[in-house]
């Protein structure tokens, strides 16, 4: 039962790294220390496994990574704001916003060149856009501090990170 | 005897007896542990199982580990308990004596009763 790491062939290095990097987003709560020593210990554990049977059964017995990683989770005391998917969902809230300002820009600029008109003001969730048109130039500029924007990006990451969770005295049960 | 323990409850109090009282027989690391447990008698316990056991042991102190050199792969990380391990194993095991009692005894009233 000799792990012999070494003499893994690639394919099964490569389910084994595609295992473990599923796992590691499950395993965000845990924090970056733990999370890393937990990966590292189940990297040489496989290795000991698939020596023994191979690796597609050893992956197989440790389950799948989401319930694998509510084991580990579960026992926890108390689970950390969830900093990754924060930083996820923020970014995917800024894309949506950048889209929607695109697509309203691009629908100002639109009007413009149709109606014929040189200039033009829109609002857009607090931005202040002004479309212009000359012989050589069009575009648009924009002015005024998002707030509301950036409300809606803070409630984005607060509620991805599960900021709560730093909230004092709340404790998960410990099982185990 | 082999067993199959079905209900994850049960298993998840009585694992950590388990793992506390095999390595104080002898130390392990990961893998040789989940087979020493199915040696044992747990036939279908699986790795997925174990190795959250043993992590929590550990980060509670309940467990000491070291890593060991190994000539064909990477350094293996055996466990031992630590004294408070130990004690974590006695008083887990009175309780444990206690309700086994328990339910001894209301089986036995059961079968009496028929």
């Amino acid at each position: 039962m000799n792990a012999a790491n070494s003499s893994i062939t690639l394919a099964d290095r490569w389910r084994r790294w595609i295992f473990l990097q599923r796992l590691e987003v499950w395993l965000e709560p845990l924090g970056g220390k733990r999370r890393r020593a937990v990966l590292r210990d189940l990297k040489d554990s496989l290795a000991d496994a698939a020596d023994d049977s191979d690796m597609v059964s050893a992956i197989e017995d440790l389950g799948t990574p989401r319930s694998l990683a509510r084991r580990y989770i579960d026992g926890e005391p108390k689970a950390g704001p969830t900093w990754f998917y924060g930083a996820i969902i923020a970014s995917l809230a800024f894309a949506f916003f950048l889209y929607l300002g695109m697509g309203y820009s691009a629908g100002m600029l639109d009007a413009l060149d149709s109606s014929g008109a040189s200039s033009a003001t829109g609002s857009f969730f607090g931005l202040r856009l002004d479309a212009f048109k000359t012989d050589s130039a069009l575009g648009v500029e924009v002015s005024d501090f998002p707030w509301s924007i950036l409300g809606f990006i803070v409630l984005a990451w607060v509620l991805g990170s599960r900021l709560w969770r730093l909230v004092p005295g709340r404790q998960r049960q410990t099982t185990g | 005897m082999l067993i199959e323990v079905h209900d994850p409850q049960l298993l998840k109090g009585v694992l950590p007896i388990l793992v506390l009282g095999l390595l104080q027989t002898a130390e392990s690391y990961g893998y040789e542990l989940v087979t020493r447990l199915r040696q044992s008698g747990l036939a279908g316990i699986s790795t997925g199982t174990v190795y959250p056991v043993l992590s929590r042991l550990e980060r509670d102190g309940s467990l000491a580990a070291r890593l060991q050199p190994s000539s064909s792969g990477p350094a293996r990380k055996y466990y031992r308990p630590t004294e408070a391990g130990r004690q974590r194993y006695h008083s887990s095991m009175t309780a444990w004596m206690q309700l086994s009692l328990v339910v001894t005894t209301v089986d036995t009233e059961r079968e009496e009763t028929r």
